[in-house]
Order: structure tokens, then C-alpha cells, then sequence
């Protein structure tokens, strides 16, 4: 992981948290951003959108954000994509399952706009 | 005058006294002490014969003494008289001893019938008490063995008392002897008076229950037994858990159009802050503050719904309390400031490590700082300390308030626990003491408080020491 951090598909379903989260990213981080709504668009469009990371909702309708990371990870085209989770929920136990996962990070839901992009490449400089 | 003349022992002039068969009866015609001669049985009890005076007439009984023989022929009548007295007073003693000693035996013989009535007057109460409770109640013996169950118990487990008496304890509970052995380790401690504690309890078509049970120890005169009272709280468990889910669910689901409002006014506030007029950059301000007050609310709900549940969980490490209090002085200094308050930090110089979760342990001690600024009054300064204190590690947070209501102090760590004289700019949640207090006491830790009215309130929290607990 030594290029730089530029494109970020983040995969939202709730589509006014994306629109701020991609604002945030955009306009404050100065990031690429494209959104996915699903978790099964996320993984159609991965290997097309070829992401510096990933940012992934966990609680989603049919493919939850961990199923969508075991999917990445289970195919050798998309298991080496970083990913970092958004969630509301950051239990010690969920985190560290997250982690296992292979996410990068875990950041808390409901996020700062101001913060946001700092967080991720903080999380970002850490794993690298 | 009595007659000098030496006793003559006539055979078999010497008589016996029935009820001592022992005593020698001289021939004097005079009274005569006893060596303590042992008695045959009367009326049930051992007597002893100390003292004893013939008798001149030949009766067989009369005061307890017979087949005694004089001649009365041999006595003159002045010779006769005093021992006719001395029979007289004889008799009259008998009869007074007899009194005095028979009285208080019929007194005492009262005095047992009304004590064993009063006896079995309570004895049928607790019986009847024992078989009315709603609660079921079980009475284990110390070898873990069912001795006694009422009704209620009966219906609970769905089986007769005489088909469970005598049986062990396993019969009621799923693993109910390691249960009770937990409690004896701990009998006679502080904490062992009652215990509450969910078990699962067993019916007699098998079937399980969800039971709540407090035990508590009976001293009696044969040996200890535990007085199990046992509830079905399957009904109750179960809202619970609807109750827990429907608040976890309701909380989850306002995040999330939070995150978008919250967001969405950073973002309009970062865009068009310093271009706006006035009027819509205070309804700006407005509608950010009240979100983020919103946003808190839904944190602190999810928080004391967790410790609430037991599912607050913690990342235990070594801390540094000095960071601790230094990143919470940082993220209150603003708000301090709002309220017109300064924030002063001591520390002790060096490392002062507790064991603890750090995020938790900020989101503690960050609520105590906010309370201080939020009673302090104007130009006030509140003091947060960090310091050794015996083997614990303790924070502290001073105000120059006005101090705990005495009315309010036995609420005070309770869920929506607010001074109701208190204005309203003072508001909150209502949640962070009891947030703060689920935090510490999961840290296995003290939270307490020193408050004087009109002078302020000191805060601290006492810590395990990281030393302590590695060491």
C-alpha cells in the first residue's frame, strides 16, 4: 500500500448520510468518491472502480457490510482492496470482529464531517 | 420434765420410715437429726430425710412415717407434751413446705400451658404465612437437600411437596448445588444475607423455566438452611427484552438521520458560516447545538441501556490517569468557557497508572468536569485532580457550586435523576452519573462525593492501581 490515498468508494444505503459523508470527503478531504448503495453493487462495481479503500456501512439491507468484506476477501481479484468500517456500533467485541474481518479500522457512527477525512487517513497512515 | 433416762432400743421397737427405708428410729421418745438417708422415689423426685420426731401412737401414716412403735406407758404426760408439740410443728411444717413447694410447680404448670399455647399460636402463623406467600419458598438443609416447600412452591414446580422433600436441590434447578455452594463460600459475608441471582427452574413434566431466586440464610437451633424465594420472571425477562430492544432499535434508527443532520449542518455551516447574516446564522447555530444535544441523548440512552443489560463492555488496560484528565480537561475547556468557568488541572508529577478502559474511563470523568462547569457559578474554577490514594488511584472534581440538595443526595446516581430546583439552562440527560457510576463500578472501582450547601461539591473516583493488579 504505497500509493496515495485518493479514491474511496464508500457503500452507504441510506443515501443522506452518503451524500454528507461524500461532501466531507470531497470538498474538506479532497478525495475521489464514489458511492455504492448496496452492498452488492459494491461488489459488481469493486474490480471496475479499482479503490485506494473502501468505506464500508455495516448495517445493511441483504448484504451486511461484514458479508460484503468476507466476499472481498474471498475472491483473489478483490482480497487486497483496504477497507475501513462506518458503524453505530463500536463494542470492543464488534470492532475486534470487524478487525478480524481484515478492516483496516473501524470509525463511529454518527461522524463529523469536519473530522471525517482526517479519520480515514489517519486509519489509512496507520495501516500502511 | 423431761426424762434423762438414756434411749432404749427396743427389737423390734426400732421402726422404719417408709419412704427411707434406712432411717434408724431410736427408742428415745425424742426427735432426732438424720444423716442424709436417700429417699425411694415420691411424686416423681429424689428426697433426702434430715430430721425426724417420733410418734407415740402406733399409726401407719401420718406425715409420711409409719410402723413406728413407743410405749406409752413409759412416758409420763409432761414427758408426752412437748413431743406432742414437736409433732404439731412437724405437721405444720409438712403442710407449709408442701405449700411452697407445690405452689409455684402448679404456677409454673400455668405459666408452660400458656407459654406452649403462645408457642403454637406462632407456630400455626408461620405455618399459615409459610402456605399463603404468593412467592414460592423452598427450604434447603446444608446437605443441599429440599426439607420444606409451601403451595406457592408446589404450583411453581408443579409437584407435590412430599415427592420433593429430601430430594437435592438439582431436582429444582439446573445446577442449583453449584448455585448454593456459591452462596455458602460466601455466607456470612457482608453480601450474603440475600442473594438474587437467575437460575433455571425445573417443572415436573420437565419443562424449563426462567427463575429469580434470593436466598438467604435460617439459623436454627439443629444447623443452618437456606430459604430459597423463587419467582418465574420468564414473562418479565421477556419485556425486558423487548423493552431493551425497542429502545435499542429506536436509538439506532435516530442515528442515523442524525449523522445526516448533524453532517449536513457542519457542512452548510462550513460552507456559508462567515456569509451569513445574522438572523440565519444564529437558527444555524441553533439547529447544530440542538442536534448534537440530540445526538448525546441517543449515546448516553444506548449507554445505560447497555450497563443496564450488563453489555457495556470494556477494553481493560494500564492507563495513565494523567492523560486521562488532561484529554478531559481539553474536551470540556469550551464548554467551561461557554458557562464562564475555568478549568485547573493538578496532576501529581510521574506516570499514575490504574487499570481501566481509557475511552470510558474520559467518558467518567468528562461527565463529572461538564456537571461542575455546568453548577459553577460565574468566573467559577473547577479543580480536577489526579492522585495516588492508598492502593487506589483517585480523580477529583471540585466546584465552587451550590453544592447537593439534601433531598436529591439518595437519587443522585439514578437514571434521570435531576435537582428538580434546578433551571432549566442546567438541563440534561439525566443519564451521565448513572453512566459514570455504571462506568466505575465496572472498573471494579469507588465513586463518591463530598457537598456542602453554597460552598460546592468534590467529586472523585477511586481506581485499582495498575501496580496492584499486574503485581
Amino acid at each position: 500500500m504505497t500509493r496515495p490515498l485518493k479514491r474511496i468508494m464508500l457503500v452507504e444505503d441510506d443515501a443522506d448520510v452518503a451524500a454528507v459523508a461524500t461532501m466531507a470527503l470531497q470538498d474538506i478531504g479532497g478525495f475521489d468518491v464514489v458511492h455504492c448503495a448496496s452492498g452488492m453493487a459494491a461488489l459488481e462495481q469493486v474490480g471496475h472502480i479499482q479503490p485506494d479503500l473502501i468505506i464500508l456501512d455495516f448495517s445493511m439491507p441483504e448484504l451486511d457490510g461484514g458479508e460484503v468484506l468476507r466476499r472481498l476477501r474471498a475472491d483473489p481479484r478483490t482480497a487486497h482492496f483496504p477497507a475501513i468500517y462506518m458503524t453505530a456500533s463500536v463494542m470492543p467485541s464488534h470492532v475486534a470482529m470487524l478487525k478480524e474481518l481484515g478492516a483496516l479500522d473501524v470509525l463511529k457512527k454518527p461522524f463529523d464531517p469536519m473530522t471525517l477525512s482526517d479519520e480515514v487517513r489517519k486509519a489509512w497512515a496507520n495501516a500502511t | 420434765m423431761m426424762d434423762a433416762t438414756p434411749p432404749r432400743w427396743r427389737e423390734p421397737a426400732v421402726g422404719t420410715i417408709s419412704a427411707f427405708p434406712d432411717a434408724p428410729i431410736p427408742d428415745s421418745g425424742l426427735p432426732w437429726f438424720l444423716e442424709r438417708v436417700a429417699a425411694r422415689w415420691m411424686l416423681g423426685a429424689a428426697a433426702v430425710l434430715l430430721f425426724a420426731a417420733p410418734l407415740f401412737v402406733e399409726v401407719d401414716e401420718i406425715g409420711g412415717v409409719r410402723n413406728v412403735h413407743a410405749d406409752l406407758s413409759n412416758l409420763t404426760m409432761s414427758q408426752l407434751r412437748p413431743h406432742l408439740w414437736i409433732f404439731a410443728l412437724q405437721v405444720a411444717l409438712v403442710l407449709i413446705f408442701a405449700a411452697l413447694a407445690i405452689a409455684p410447680y402448679f404456677r409454673n404448670l400455668a405459666q408452660l400451658r400458656e407459654i406452649t399455647a403462645i408457642a403454637r399460636d406462632i407456630s400455626n402463623r408461620q405455618v399459615a404465612i409459610f402456605n399463603a406467600a404468593i412467592d414460592a419458598m423452598v427450604v434447603i438443609d446444608r446437605h443441599g437437600r429440599v426439607e420444606s416447600m409451601n403451595p406457592a412452591a408446589e404450583r411453581l414446580f408443579d409437584r407435590p411437596a412430599i415427592a420433593l422433600v429430601g430430594s437435592s436441590i438439582d431436582e429444582l434447578f439446573a445446577n442449583g448445588i453449584l448455585y448454593l455452594d456459591g452462596f455458602n463460600e460466601r455466607r456470612g459475608t457482608p453480601r450474603a444475607p440475600a442473594i438474587v441471582r437467575q437460575l433455571e427452574g425445573i417443572r415436573g413434566d420437565g419443562s424449563r423455566f426462567e427463575a429469580e431466586i434470593a436466598v438467604s440464610t435460617v439459623r436454627l437451633d439443629d444447623g443452618i438452611r437456606s430459604l430459597l424465594i423463587v419467582r418465574d420472571s420468564t414473562e418479565r425477562n421477556r419485556a425486558e427484552r423487548i423493552k431493551d430492544e425497542f429502545v435499542s432499535t429506536v436509538s439506532h434508527e435516530l442515528r442515523t438521520p442524525l449523522t445526516s443532520i448533524r453532517g449536513a449542518l457542519s457542512l452548510l455551516d462550513h460552507a456559508l458560516g462567515t456569509s451569513l447574516a445574522k438572523k440565519p446564522a444564529r437558527l444555524l447555530q441553533i439547529a447544530k447545538s440542538n442536534s448534537e444535544r440530540l445526538s448525546l441523548l441517543v449515546d448516553d440512552i444506548l449507554d445505560i441501556e447497555k450497563i443496564g443489560g450488563g453489555r457495556l463492555e470494556l477494553r481493560l488496560e494500564p492507563v495513565d490517569v494523567g492523560d486521562i484528565v488532561a484529554q478531559a480537561v481539553e474536551q470540556n475547556c469550551t464548554y467551561a468557557a461557554d458557562h464562564g468557568v475555568r478549568l485547573a488541572a493538578t496532576s501529581r508529577t510521574g506516570p499514575l497508572t490504574a487499570v481501566g478502559d481509557s475511552g470510558r474511563l474520559l467518558q467518567a470523568l468528562s461527565n463529572l468536569i461538564s456537571n461542575a462547569a455546568k453548577f459553577s457559578p460565574n468566573g467559577g474554577v473547577v479543580q480536577i485532580a489526579a492522585e495516588r490514594h492508598g492502593q487506589m488511584v483517585r480523580m477529583s472534581v471540585s466546584d465552587q457550586g451550590p453544592g447537593i440538595p439534601i433531598a436529591f443526595q439518595s437519587r443522585l446516581f439514578e437514571r434521570f435523576a435531576q435537582a428538580g430546583n434546578q433551571p432549566t439552562q442546567r438541563s440534561g440527560t439525566g443519564l451521565g452519573l448513572a453512566i459514570t457510576k455504571g462506568i466505575v463500578d465496572l472498573h471494579h472501582g469507588k465513586i463518591g462525593y463530598e457537598t456542602e450547601p453554597g460552598r460546592g461539591t468534590r467529586f472523585w473516583i477511586d481506581l485499582p492501581c495498575a501496580e496492584g493488579r499486574v503485581g
